[in-house]
């Protein structure tokens, strides 16, 4: 032993297992935390007495404010923050999930009812210890489309972007969870899962829909988080249903009926311009040998050569590859190099792409399969350049004309198809005008939103509103006149997808667009809904600064969805 | 029919896997890494994956200075925590993680040693001793090997640390300047100062 260091020569390694047998990252996350808790422990002790003293004032403080608050408002922020962030309103009457298998080592496509389409990778769940889980995994996704979903979800609407709250107006909402063994799971980071969201949504005739956005509910920070935009494609249109009572509901639905079958044919016409004429074909660059690859030489003249499936002439191909070798490819099946000696009876060469070909080459019962690849060497592989060079040009050329003349055909069938539209519109206009309508209706839009979920939870697609309209003080009675107890209460327009949850308290402020249909409500301790429709929302609007609320109780416990949907109609 | 033309070519297709000792990650994988460890900085749960991953590494690294595989464990396992706990402060700086945990070990070592008073474990194989020699351009004999052993007692604990990494653990200059938190090029230039000074002292 040395005076400084302990030198040892070749001294015995402990071997992989041997090493991997001391690994517990379990033990090591729970010695973490206990030394996290001992630390918050210390601290606490740390500061008792200075808390002490703090909570003396504190108290002091509130006592002063308790005695001089009288009947002093709620804050909404504060009231709402006490409660869970998803909290369903009526607590037995949540919507379903709808639960699919996945294996993790496999991933999965999942396809549902409304059209949806869920992509989920292979290997993508892990514990909330990060231990990737095996075996199978229950994915719970359920769809939420309109106010009616939104209320009973519980999910708040509401987005705080830098302290200014906006309205979210969805166009599409889903929940998204994977468990295992009634464990919630989290997804992989790095993992997403696709999804690909069909939805209805009623918007104006004429008018293109607005932006869109991708948002995911971050439960930590209680609010939305911004993830993008919505990238939407429209897959069809209709005219709401429920409209019976529409007179003009028959000259509406012959100018779509129209308008789809315009839309069919233009796109069969744009279809089949893209056969009509034929893409040139593009010429295959000489390759030159590489160095290191082993190569065979194939007389493709000799008329024991076969060669199938190549484009053009096979005079053509042969005077093309006359001088080529064949290098064989590093993706070729495994073969004894024995197999070199022998002489081959027959061989066929058949084109995988434009660079690589199956060769198979027979002699009574034995076969050799190989994939190789043709290239040139020395002066062959320059004159061969040469060609390709020209040849190049040429493709380059015809590729371009071809591009223009499509362009221009093109352009004409849609200018045939948007004269074609102008003039169903125009029929359209003349009609409605005759039937002494305007030309305002709305239209149903079945939609896909597609986006990329890397977390497990809510995403919505909508988009902020700044709230809008009047500033009201309002306050919330029953039908005898006595006010409710400061309560969660909700609110929504008609034609806008969105929810308004609020504080129903005396001279609680809101801000109600006074141009649109409202309805507004709340649950009652007893469970029960009171609902304030529409028109009477009108009138109390009309009658000054402080507008009261009278909501009608519904004489019944509200037991399902359809009798929910029923009490909240407009 | 046809012939082949195999000669001076390499029959085999090479295995265009990664070498598995090759102890260096590209900027990409450092920037994928660099997710993870954000990731675990938010949950330390998903530390998970960098520890499986750095485990072995961190393990040998201890042992070739410990040359005891309880206390080898011992030290390792006080090394992840204290990446654990020290996480929340780690920021990408461009180096690899595994930088980070070998400078970590390095310390956990260092204070081992100075709380128990013994010598250093300094972990060499034989041939790699062959190799010093090699640098110092000597040739190689069972006198000189002696000397050399001696020669390396002397070097103070940097130094030794140097020549350790360079040669009894064949770490690139790249990865050793990432671990001590020096240039590449420092690196060098300090590895040629002690194997001149251990020439000297091998010659006179």
């Amino acid at each position: 032993m040395g005076k400084n260091y302990d030198i040892r020569i070749n001294p015995e390694e402990p071997s992989r297992a041997s090493i991997q047998g001391h690994m517990d990252f379990d033990a090591l996350l729970q010695k973490y935390e206990t030394e996290q808790q001992k630390g918050t422990k210390g601290r606490v002790v740390k500061l008792y007495y200075v808390a002490a003293a703090a909570a003396a004032v504190l108290l002091l403080v509130v006592g002063f404010n308790l005695l001089n608050s009288g009947d002093r408002p709620l804050d909404e922020a504060a009231f709402f923050a006490q409660r869970p962030l998803i909290n369903p309103p009526l607590a037995d009457l949540k919507p379903d999930f709808i639960v699919k298998k996945v294996k993790v080592n496999q991933g999965g496509v999942y396809e549902y009812e409304s059209g949806s389409r869920v992509v989920v990778p292979a290997a993508a769940f892990m514990n909330d210890r990060g231990k990737l889980v095996e075996g199978e995994v229950d994915i719970l996704y359920r769809e939420l489309s309109d106010y009616v979903d939104f209320f009973l979800s519980g999910i708040p609407m509401t987005y705080d972007s830098a302290g200014m709250k906006y309205n979210l107006e969805s166009v599409g909402m889903v929940e998204i969870y994977a468990e295992q063994n009634g464990q919630r799971l989290q997804l992989v980071p790095g993992k997403t899962i696709e999804v690909e969201l069909v939805s209805l949504v009623q918007s104006p005739m004429g008018l293109a829909l607005p932006q869109y956005y991708v948002y995911g509910l971050d439960t930590a920070s209680r609010n939305w988080n911004y993830e993008g935009l919505n990238h939407i494609e429209i897959l069809g249109e209709a005219l709401p249903e429920g409209q019976h009572a529409n007179p003009h509901r028959q000259i509406q639905q012959q100018w779509l009926d129209g308008v789809s079958a315009l839309r069919k044919r233009s796109e069969a016409a744009l279809a089949a311009l893209e056969t009509s004429i034929p893409l040139p074909q593009e010429p295959v660059k000489p390759q030159r040998r590489q160095g290191n690859q082993p190569t065979i030489e194939l007389d493709v003249a000799d008329e024991n050569f076969v060669v199938e499936g190549v484009q053009g002439s096979i005079q053509d191909w042969i005077s093309a590859y006359r001088n080529a070798i064949w290098q064989i490819s590093p993706q070729s099946p495994q073969y004894d190099e024995r197999a070199f000696q022998v002489t081959w009876e027959s061989m066929r060469l058949k084109p995988v792409n434009n660079w690589d070909y199956q060769l198979l080459l027979s002699s009574g019962d034995r076969q050799l399969e190989l994939v190789v690849n043709p290239v040139l060497v020395g002066e062959a592989y320059g004159q061969a350049m040469q060609a390709y060079e020209k040849a190049y040009a040429d493709y380059q050329s015809r590729l371009a004309a071809r591009d223009n003349e499509l362009k221009q055909q093109r352009q004409l069938l849609y200018q045939e198809r948007d004269s074609a539209e102008k003039a169903l519109m125009q029929t359209l206009k003349t009609e409605l005008a005759s039937a002494g309508a305007d030309l305002q209706f709305d239209l149903l839009r079945r939609i896909r939103s597609r986006f990329s979920a890397d977390h497990l939870g809510v995403w919505n697609c909508d988009r902020p509103l700044a709230p809008q309209g009047k500033s009201l003080s309002a306050r919330f009675v029953d039908e005898a006149g006595t006010a409710f107890e400061p309560c969660a209460a909700y609110w929504t327009s008609k034609g806008r997808n969105s929810v308004v949850r609020f504080l129903a308290q005396e001279s609680a402020k809101m801000q109600l667009p006074s141009e649109e249909e409202h309805l507004l409500w709340l649950v009652t301790p007893d469970n029960r809904l009171a609902v304030c429709r529409t028109q009477e929302l009108k009138l109390q609007e009309q009658s000054g600064e402080e507008v009261t609320f009278v909501l009608k109780t519904v004489n019944k416990n509200i037991q399902t969805e359809q009798e929910l949907r029923e009490a909240l109609k407009f | 029919m046809f012939s082949n033309s195999l000669a001076g070519n390499r029959m085999l297709v090479n295995d265009a896997g990664m070498d598995a000792h090759k102890k260096t990650v590209s900027a990409e994988r450092m920037q994928e890494e660099w997710q993870e460890i954000q990731a675990a900085q938010s949950n330390p749960a998903l530390f998970r994956p960098l520890y499986n991953r750095y485990y072995e590494p961190v393990f040998r690294f201890i042992h070739k200075r410990t040359a005891d595989e309880e206390l080898s464990a011992d030290l390792c396992s006080q090394v992840f925590l204290k990446a654990l706990q020290r996480l929340s402060e780690y920021s990408f700086r461009g180096v690899p993680f595994s930088a980070w945990l070998f400078r970590i070990a390095s310390n956990e070592v260092s204070q081992y040693y100075r709380y128990q008073q013994k010598n250093r474990i300094v972990s060499v194989e034989e041939s790699q001793m062959g190799d010093v020699i090699d640098e110092v351009d000597e040739e190689d004999n069972e006198l000189l090997r002696a000397n050399l052993l001696l020669a390396l007692d002397q070097l103070k604990e940097g130094d030794m640390e140097l020549i350790e990494m360079r040669f009894f653990e064949q770490r690139s200059f790249k990865e050793i300047a990432e671990i001590l938190g020096m240039t590449e090029s420092n690196a060098k230039v300090k590895t040629y100062r002690i194997l001149e000074r251990l020439k000297k002292r091998l010659t006179s």
